[in-house]
């Protein structure tokens, strides 16, 4: 548990987002920048190592804090450039 | 759980967002600090939730990504309360909820006592009461193991007890003590004698030795039984002496009462005296005076019962029953008729044992009285059991 964490904070460090899945349902994005665009087939992510795309339906932000974002819904793929 | 319940504290709103940069707005909102929540697109809108506080300082980020914002919904205690401003009477009445709730936990509402077989439950509350613990006392100037102990020594009955005062109701448990079992003795030597002078018509004897016979006239205190056996060898042996000897018994017995009684006569008017109880004290809901000295009053009380819970309230009735004092005088046929009551009553519970054989009655009416006297021969059982004194 104590080594998880410990990898969890190393990454936060090397500036890499943390995806945390519940099943195709819900993600936790830890290390996103902002929201770039916004719908509910569609929800783009900034983060710093570049922007995280996820596609499905019924897509909706749960909670949205600084560092943190936690969007729910049917998703169906997931899309990183930069 | 505990979010919502803050969030229901503090106040929060639901709001329709549109325009041109809703996305631009999201950013803003998170690096200015503000929390939002349930975001969700819907037919080119969105909807949301955030807290009161900082819906209110959102307008500038709203104009700078240009969009505009519509409160949905109002949910929370600061819009509840915003609601009843104007109705202080509820807020009265609530903080006098409150004090009464306050005021009321602090006093017994209700005395349970469980394990009453044998003893009477008005003897037990009447003690408990005496001792302090009664419906609508004070529970911090109770002392629990005193009353305990003082109950006991009240009932000398209780053998243990236990009292639990669990919120605003005082339970009594109480065990009661086991009486020992009369222990009849057997074995001791002792004679039968005689209780009363008669003469004997049958003659039972389980053990002992019994020289008389049927017919015998017998005086008060002569030996019926004796305990002393002796068998052939001229052998004494003592025994414990057993025997029923029935006798008829000759009894006179006079009754009388006097020719002029005084006679309590109840009239057909009644009063009802109620009073609202609360706690211990009372208050009356009738204030008719009595109409005389002379009556009777029974009480009756009714207690409010909420969910199986006996509420400190309830009223009392009070029903004034008035009486006359009259002087009557008997007749002759009156007054033997009560004498001759008396004398049932005489035979049945001061005779009770024995059978009536013959009765005679003879009236007379001497010095302001009127006298029966009753001649009886009972048929009774005159054995007496005398323990043997050895010098």
């Amino acid at each position: 548990m104590k080594n998880m964490e410990q990898r969890r904070v190393q990454e936060l460090n090397y500036k890499l987002p943390v995806l945390e899945f519940t099943g195709n349902r819900r993600v936790l994005t830890e290390g996103s920048t902002g929201v770039l665009k916004y719908d509910d087939e569609l929800v783009r992510l900034n983060s710093r190592s570049g922007v995280i795309t996820f596609k499905g339906r019924g897509l909706s932000i749960k909670c949205i804090s600084p560092t943190c974002v936690i969007v729910e819904g049917f998703i169906i793929s997931v899309e990183f450039t930069g | 759980m505990v979010l919502r319940f803050i969030r229901l504290l503090r106040g929060y709103v639901e709001f329709v967002l549109f325009g041109r940069f809703p996305e631009r707005f999201i950013n803003l909102l998170t690096r200015e600090g503000i929390r939002s929540w349930d975001i969700m697109p819907e037919k080119g809108m969105y909807n949301g939730k955030m807290l009161l506080t900082d819906y209110r300082r959102i307008r500038p980020l709203a104009r700078r990504a240009g969009v505009r914002l519509k409160v949905r919904k109002r949910s929370g205690l600061p819009f509840f309360l915003k609601k009843y401003r104007r109705r202080r009477g509820l807020l009265i009445g609530a903080a006098a909820g409150l004090v009464l709730l306050t005021v009321l936990s602090q006093f017994v509402w209700d005395i349970r006592i469980s394990g009453v077989n044998t003893l009477s439950y008005s003897k037990v509350m009447a003690a408990l009461s005496d001792n302090g613990l009664y419906p609508g006392c004070f529970k911090p100037s109770l002392t629990v193991s005193e009353i305990e102990r003082e109950t006991e020594l009240y009932v000398p009955d209780i053998s243990w007890i236990s009292i639990n005062i669990l919120n605003n109701i005082a339970e009594v448990e109480i065990k009661e003590k086991v009486r020992k079992p009369g222990i009849s003795d057997t074995k001791t030597p002792c004679n039968i004698k005689a209780s009363d002078d008669g003469v004997i018509t049958d003659i039972i004897v389980h053990s002992g030795s019994c020289t008389l016979k049927r017919g015998t006239a017998v005086t008060k205190n002569s030996l019926l039984v004796s305990s002393v056996i002796e068998d052939n060898e001229q052998n004494i042996r003592y025994v414990h002496s057993d025997a029923e000897i029935f006798a008829d018994v000759k009894a006179d017995k006079v009754f009388k009462i006097p020719i002029t009684n005084n006679k309590i006569v109840f009239k057909s008017e009644t009063d009802e005296r109620s009073r609202l109880r609360f706690l211990w004290a009372e208050l009356p809901l009738s204030l008719a005076p009595r109409r005389s000295d002379n009556f009777v009053s029974v009480f009756s009380q009714r207690r409010v019962i909420f969910n199986s819970v006996t509420l400190p309230i309830g009223d009392s009735l009070e029903r004034l029953y008035y009486y006359s004092n009259s002087e009557i005088k008997h007749t002759p046929d009156e007054a033997k008729s009560i004498l001759k009551k008396k004398a049932a009553l005489y035979e049945c519970f001061c005779e009770g044992k024995g059978r009536v054989k013959t009765r005679s009655f003879n009236f007379k009416r001497i010095d302001g009285f009127d006298v029966l006297s009753a001649s009886y021969v009972f048929n009774k059982n005159i054995a007496v059991k005398q323990r043997l004194k050895v010098n």
